[in-house]
């Protein structure tokens, strides 16, 4: 019986020792395969439009865009540690989930909902101003605002999502209406002309 | 040399009408070549980058560049660049990313096509002597127009499209999925599903009608759903709710030709197991 023990115990040992000395499976990759970027994104542009393209938008990604929005675009650090402080110190974080997140966790509608409202200085109705800004509520609040779609507090949020909430967040807060967006005037050149 | 002078003076006349008047012929002739044409960069506010083709590296986008067919655009946070077309003005709205799918001459028509990922949009197309073809396609719907001014359309995803039409005008919009079409006039906005714009009014401002159990008209198959209170109503009985899996909350009383439930049978979407006893063979 200590016999089969051991050498079921010594197959596991060696079984680990394989896998721990094994390559990960990225350095596998044939030479010409491409390879995903490292570099974090270094302007606004390319935060958003790279962010329009994750199927889930993570914590990382909330407290940048969100960094952005309430520095009205002059925040736009890639430092998730940053972005954490620059939020508190405005008083967006009132729960402390941001805190507690890892940078690669996902961020829940009833999350962002909390802090869109934070941002918004939204009161809510009685419940909300009884209760807080539970998620439940602050999603209702922004679905009522039309900021956000409305849906299970719980599910996440995808990266276009995210983009979205934060462009009717922006103009919310700067126009007073979600609506309300600068006229294009003006006239095409090309009366007869064509431009080649 | 005096029975000279009118001659002169005539021909002189008669040779400045043939030049005016093929002068303004030419001038009025369309041109009628076909082939590629190029944005040019109006005005640029904030963060906007570019790039001509898919592999290509992003680069800042200038007043008085020049973008051909395949380039695409995306802005930043308050962003925003104006594009003359030229029969078409395009103002791309902040947190956009947009391609210039087709921009060319065919004939007298100059044929545009904007594919936008996400973000906002605004139009001016002139109605003149260039017949315009001009449509922005989103994910979800396609938005075309005749020529008019004042055209906003808006995409996200989850958050859905609004397209609307502040000048006068028309547009039509298409759902993508489904097919259906609407047109808008002044005023009126449609959102992905091309809902006639009456509606969209209606669902804005007219008060929700609830039915007689306190349902409003989406949520009449909120007691069929699960985790809730209410009863089933007595229409849904005898069905469980699709794709419920090992869930069975419906009350079924029967299988689904009529005959006793087979032992280990959990739903209706599901296969129901060989009658205990062997099967074919």
């Amino acid at each position: 019986m200590r016999g089969r023990l051991a050498v079921i115990a010594v197959s596991l040992l060696l079984a680990a020792g394989g896998l721990w000395a094994g390559e990960p499976a990225g350095q596998n990759a044939p030479a010409g395969a491409p390879k995903a970027d490292p570099a974090q994104p270094t302007s606004d542009a390319q935060f958003f439009a790279e962010l329009g393209y994750k199927d889930v938008a993570m914590a990382a990604d909330t407290a940048r865009a969100l960094a952005i929005l309430i520095s009205e675009g002059k925040e736009t650090g890639a430092d998730y540690t940053a972005c954490q402080a620059y939020l508190t110190k405005r008083g967006v974080l009132p729960d402390g989930w941001l805190h507690k997140a890892a940078p690669d966790a996902p961020t829940a509608k009833g999350r962002l909902a909390i802090l869109v409202c934070k941002a918004l200085g939204v009161k809510g109705g009685l419940w909300m101003r009884l209760l807080g800004p539970l998620p439940r509520l602050a999603l209702h609040e922004c679905a009522y605002l039309e900021v956000m779609a409305a849906g299970c507090d719980y599910g996440h949020v995808t990266g276009g999502e995210l983009v979205g909430v934060i462009d009717r967040t922006d103009r919310l807060r700067s126009t007073g209406t979600r609506d309300e967006v600068p006229e294009l005037e003006g006239e095409p050149s090309g009366a007869g002309e064509v431009t080649k | 040399m005096t029975r000279l002078r009118p001659l002169i003076l005539g021909c002189m006349i008669l040779a400045l009408g043939t030049a005016a008047t093929l002068g303004a012929e030419k001038a009025a002739a369309p041109k009628t070549d076909a082939g590629p044409l190029v944005a040019v960069v109006r005005a640029v506010i904030g963060t906007v980058e570019t790039r001509p083709a898919k592999d290509q590296p992003w680069v800042p986008v200038t007043v008085g560049m020049t973008l051909a067919e395949g380039a695409d655009i995306r802005t930043g946070f308050r962003a925003r660049c104006i594009l003359d077309m030229t029969d078409s003005l395009v103002q791309v709205d902040p947190l956009t990313v947009i391609r210039i799918g087709e921009l060319r001459q065919e004939g007298q028509t100059v044929r545009t096509r904007l594919y936008m990922k996400h973000g906002n949009t605004q139009a001016v197309v002139e109605k003149g002597k260039i017949e315009s073809d001009f449509a922005i396609i989103t994910p979800s719907a396609t938005l075309s127009v005749p020529g008019t001014k004042g055209i906003k359309a808006g995409f996200y995803p989850v958050l859905g499209g609004s397209y609307g039409l502040a000048g006068s005008g028309l547009i039509a919009v298409r759902d993508t999925m489904l097919g259906r079409q609407t047109n808008c006039g002044q005023g009126e906005s449609t959102n992905d599903n091309a809902t006639n714009p009456l509606q969209v009014l209606a669902q804005l401002y007219l008060p929700i009608v609830l039915g007689d159990k306190g349902y409003d008209p989406k949520e009449q198959n909120a007691a069929g759903r699960w985790h809730t209170s209410m009863p089933i109503p007595p229409g849904l009985q005898g069905g469980a709710p699709p794709n419920t899996g090992s869930m069975t909350g419906g009350q079924e009383t029967g299988g689904g030709d009529g005959g006793p439930i087979p032992p280990g049978y959990r739903g209706d979407n599901t296969i129901p197991p060989p009658p205990a006893g062997g099967g074919p063979g």
